[in-house]
């Protein structure tokens, strides 16, 4: 099949939260925008589109991505995990649920990428220490919550500190260095 | 579970979100949806001597295309009384002028947005180029050209205020100094980009739009297509944000509706980030010229300014070009008591994106230039910069407080909040001196604000011409037969939290479950009578109204009880969720088996059938309420690099009667979140053609977590007179004053090696590294 563009759509083949699927999508059609459209897996936020917010995160063989940088046809045969099947249908999560507790969500946008964000550093936080956690937190953005009660999620949830690198607290003592982090 | 007034409760929002079960504007189903892009101007200024879509037009899987003349709709109208103003023609597509990049000049409409995009790539347009004016100096420079027709210089208003005998006081006053500050280009971007969705069908319309405001959207959108608003609806989703951009009506909504209307098929469109940063609206962005006259023990006799604003190019709806500058003016001399006064503000025409509404709205630059005030004083004396606060702050018995600018300020213990502060600032000046003995350039700062909120009403508007169909807001709770409790609101929640904040003071007040309360707005077929939410206003006016009609619905619920029982209406005693009879408790009925006894045959006659209360806002003198605020900031800067970084944040504040703690402290770290963008990072930059060098998330910097300290908050609660609950708006304050308090911080860091006085925001590296090349060493 053409699309009236003139563009071919390709098959691709995904294992989307646990089932396989099999879409057509346009070769420059991003990973994102597939599962928000061809299966219905709004979950997943766009925002920025550019790699910068996160808004689109997803796990990709366990992987975090952006979903916004991947196109779907590079998915292909691969493992894609959305927020949905992060999500259970009655209880939430323990990310969830610690997200809930520390107040973390506002207007509820950025919240999904942040859900599977917390998921990939929970699996991972034995391997950063404090200071890598903090740097992998500030990879998404929350335009509304200050981020506060995301870095209380994240400490309840990973019973870890996570250094923010202000460097007056704890035994992170080095000057500040060049540029904004 | 019943929560009352005062506890902290979490979010009954949150599970959906947390589950990415939201339904925000793009992920309604496509239903055969047809998607819009927009061309946009690629110049600043310029006439369009012809577009042509005929390469688009042909491309498979497109519908149609819109020019300005084949748009059927009126351009957009902004409102003001001041006599000075000069309103602009906004048209949904430019009609032959462009005046800033990024406006829109053609949309095409196709099957998808794939389509739509690649096409619009396809219309030529042909432009002349004018002389762009992207600064305000130019704008208002002699022989400047205005850049609407019939205008008289640039200026969309004038606004001067004056009390007392400023040019006398000046004159007296024993000593003066002159300041002139800048703040820079932001915007409020929200993580959701704006979208609409409208459907059309036998020329009634409903548009699905991602706002604040939809009732006000109706009403202007109704004026553009020359509909009768009862053939428009107008409702939303959930809202990812709004800061007071999505406060408006925007051209893309108009060309959305048209081409329903037209084509009756569901037409969609979604921004992408960089139309956010090129074509939504901009904020911030004044000059102020400031003097002032003071005495030697730093109190201020008189203040002289004059603000100046970059509204941009044209006047949005119903916000005005003139709003920055009217609030940063009204709100001048801040926490302050002072006696003479003189303000001219302009708000000033140029070849940029228009300017909207963002957190704080003129707030966060008045404070800027009362607190560099403060702090010039205490330099220029010598003084503690606390102590110089202290001595002007409007003493407590002052209130009610009339501002010299006019501003009525309900109630407050300033100089009480500002104490609360001394321990913590004490302990900051420890730690600083600390890290300071170990080679790190660490400061502290402080700064006050207010947060004067909830006083624009649907009168204000409407008195402006506004075509409001709805004299007041209206706030409705009524008691179902199942017990459930179904509350209306005027305004609009896009992350505030209303859902629960409602609920929270209606289980407080009628003795009910949280998880029994229902709560509608944003729909104008079910809350047709609303302003939305901006101006801090939904806890005056949601919390409050809903607390007045839980007062009304429990009387009325008394007389019904006394019927029910049989009993005189003294007998009847409320207790929480119902009534019992007095000295007879086993006797009790709930209020939900009072509104089911009332449905039935037996109470058909009596009391109109249900539980229902209304509550209405919006007398034409309502003043609102003015909460405050002492801030109290730890930077530390890299004096190599330029760059800062905030260490630790506390805040004082007073909102009067607190609902929850939890949604008021999220409140406060988002506004400071956003001031700390504003004072470090945040800054939209136009080259001198007028071109945006910060149309992306790359360029345009927001703070991630690690540039925004926790930050610890400490409770007054002074109850307003004035609203219904004792509570004040605050939702804006957190914004307003990061700007004034981290400059301080970062003069105090560089103190021992270099004198510096800051006066523009962002504080960028590069803008550091200048003052400190300038300064004396």
């Amino acid at each position: 099949m053409v699309e009236s563009s003139g563009e071919a759509l390709i098959s691709v083949r995904l294992r989307v939260n646990g089932s396989d699927h099999e879409i057509r999508v346009r070769p420059r059609e991003s990973l994102a925008e597939a599962l928000r459209a061809k299966l219905k897996l709004t979950g997943t936020h766009l925002s920025c589109q550019i790699g910068v917010c996160g808004a689109c995160s997803v796990l990709l063989d366990g992987d975090l991505v952006r979903g916004c940088l991947i196109l779907a046809a590079q998915a292909s045969g691969r493992d894609v995990q959305t927020v949905e099947g992060l999500s259970q249908d009655d209880a939430l999560s323990e990310v969830q649920s610690a997200m809930h507790e520390q107040h973390a969500v506002q207007c509820g946008f950025c919240t999904p990428g942040f859900v599977v964000l917390l998921h990939w550093l929970r699996a991972h936080r034995d391997e950063m220490d404090a200071r890598e956690l903090g740097e992998a937190l500030s990879s998404n953005l929350c335009r509304c919550t200050g981020y506060a009660g995301l870095v209380r999620a994240a400490e309840a949830l990973l019973d870890r500190r996570v250094d923010l690198g202000r460097t007056d607290e704890g035994d992170h003592l080095e000057p500040a260095r060049g540029g904004i982090a | 579970m019943k929560v009352r007034v005062g506890e902290p409760m979490l979010g009954l929002e949150d599970a959906a979100f947390l589950k990415g079960r939201g339904t925000y504007l793009d992920d309604l189903p496509d239903d055969g949806d047809l998607h819009l892009a927009f061309v946009r101007s690629a110049a600043a200024h310029a006439t369009i001597r012809a577009i042509d879509t005929t390469a688009a037009d042909v491309i498979p899987g497109v519908i149609k295309s819109f020019t300005f003349q084949n748009l059927n709709a009126r351009p957009i109208t902004s409102y003001h009384t001041e006599p000075s103003w000069q309103p602009s023609v906004f048209p949904a597509l430019a009609d032959g002028r462009v005046r800033f990049v990024g406006q829109p000049i053609a949309a095409v409409l196709a099957v998808d947005p794939f389509i739509a995009e690649d096409a619009a790539d396809h219309v030529q347009v042909d432009y002349e180029a004018l002389p762009s004016i992207v600064d305000m100096s130019a704008a208002l420079s002699d022989g400047a050209q205005p850049l609407h027709p019939g205008w008289s210089g640039n200026c969309y208003a004038k606004l001067r205020v004056q009390h007392g005998n400023p040019a006398s006081a000046l004159e007296q006053a024993p000593r003066r100094l002159r300041l002139r500050l800048r703040t820079n280009r932001q915007l409020g971007m929200t993580m959701e980009p704006r979208g609409v969705r409208a459907v059309g069908r036998d020329g009634t319309l409903t548009v699905h739009t991602s706002s604040q405001v939809p009732q006000m959207v109706r009403a202007g959108l109704a004026r553009c297509l020359g509909l009768d608003p009862v053939r428009l609806r107008v409702a939303t989703l959930d809202v990812g944000g709004g800061y007071g951009v999505k406060q408006q009506l925007f051209p893309e909504e108009i060309v959305a509706a048209v081409a329903a209307l037209e084509l009756e098929r569901p037409v969609r469109w979604v921004e992408d980030s960089r139309e956010h940063l090129l074509a939504s609206v901009h904020a911030r962005e004044q000059e102020h010229e400031i003097e002032v006259g003071f005495d030697d023990e730093g109190k201020v006799q008189v203040i002289k300014a004059r603000i100046y604003t970059d509204a941009g190019a044209y006047s949005m709806y119903p916000s005005s070009a003139a709003l920055d500058a009217e609030i940063a003016a009204s709100s001048l001399p801040g926490p302050y008591e002072i006696a003479n006064l003189e303000i001219e503000a302009f708000a000033v025409a140029t070849n940029k994106c228009p300017v909207g509404p963002y957190r704080g709205v003129g707030r966060p630059m008045a404070c800027l230039s009362i607190e560099r005030v403060m702090d010039a004083i205490a330099d220029q004396l010598g003084l503690d910069r606390l102590v110089v606060r202290r001595r002007n702050l409007i003493p407590s018995t002052a209130f009610p407080y009339t501002s010299p600018t006019g501003a009525l300020y309900d109630s407050g213990r300033y100089a009480e909040t500002v104490d609360l502060l001394r321990d913590a600032h004490a302990e900051f000046l420890v730690r600083r001196d600390a890290r300071r003995s170990l080679g790190s350039c660490v400061g502290v700062g402080i700064a006050v604000s207010i947060e004067q909120a909830s006083f624009v009403t649907a009168h204000r508007f409407v008195s402006r011409g506004v075509p409001l169909p709805f004299p007041k807001e209206q706030v409705r709770v009524t008691v179902e037969r199942t017990g459930n409790v179904v509350a209306l609101l005027p305004t609009h929640s896009h992350g505030q939290g209303h859902h629960s904040m409602v609920a929270q003071v209606l289980s407080d007040e009628l003795g009910i479950d949280v998880e029994d309360v229902q709560v509608f707005f944003g729909d104008t077929a079910v809350t047709p009578n609303g302003l939305g939410t901006f101006n801090s206003r939904s806890v005056v006016v949601s919390a409050g109204g809903a607390l007045v009609a839980a007062r009304q619905i429990r009387q009325q619920g008394a007389s019904v009880a006394a019927e029910f029982f049989g009993v005189p209406v003294e007998r009847v005693a409320w207790e929480p969720g119902g009534y019992s009879i007095t000295d007879s408790p086993g006797d009790r009925v709930t209020l939900g088996g009072l509104a089911e006894w009332l449905s039935g045959p037996e109470s058909a006659s009596r009391s109109g059938g249900q539980l229902s209360a209304l509550w209405e806002y919006g007398d034409p003198d309502e003043v609102g309420t003015t909460s405050n605020a002492a801030h109290l900031a730890m930077v530390e800067v890299d004096p190599g690099t330029g760059a800062t970084r905030v260490l630790d944040y506390v805040v004082v504040e007073d909102c009067g009667r607190v609902i929850n703690p939890l949604s008021v402290d999220s409140q406060i770290q988002g506004g400071v979140a956003q001031g700390i963008g504003g004072a470090l990072l945040e800054e939209l930059v136009y080259d001198d053609s007028g071109q945006l060098r910060t149309a992306t998330l790359a360029d345009y910097l927001l703070p991630t977590a690690t540039e925004v300290p926790p930050v610890t908050i400490l409770h007054r609660e002074t109850l307003s007179p004035f609203s219904a609950n004792g509570s004040k708006g605050m939702a804006e304050g957190g914004a307003i004053a990061p700007g004034a308090v981290i400059v301080s911080a970062i003069e105090d860091a560089l103190r021992p090696q270099a004198r510096i006085f800051l006066t523009e925001l962002p504080v960028t590296p590069q803008r550091l590294i200048n003052a400190l090349n300038a300064a004396q060493p």
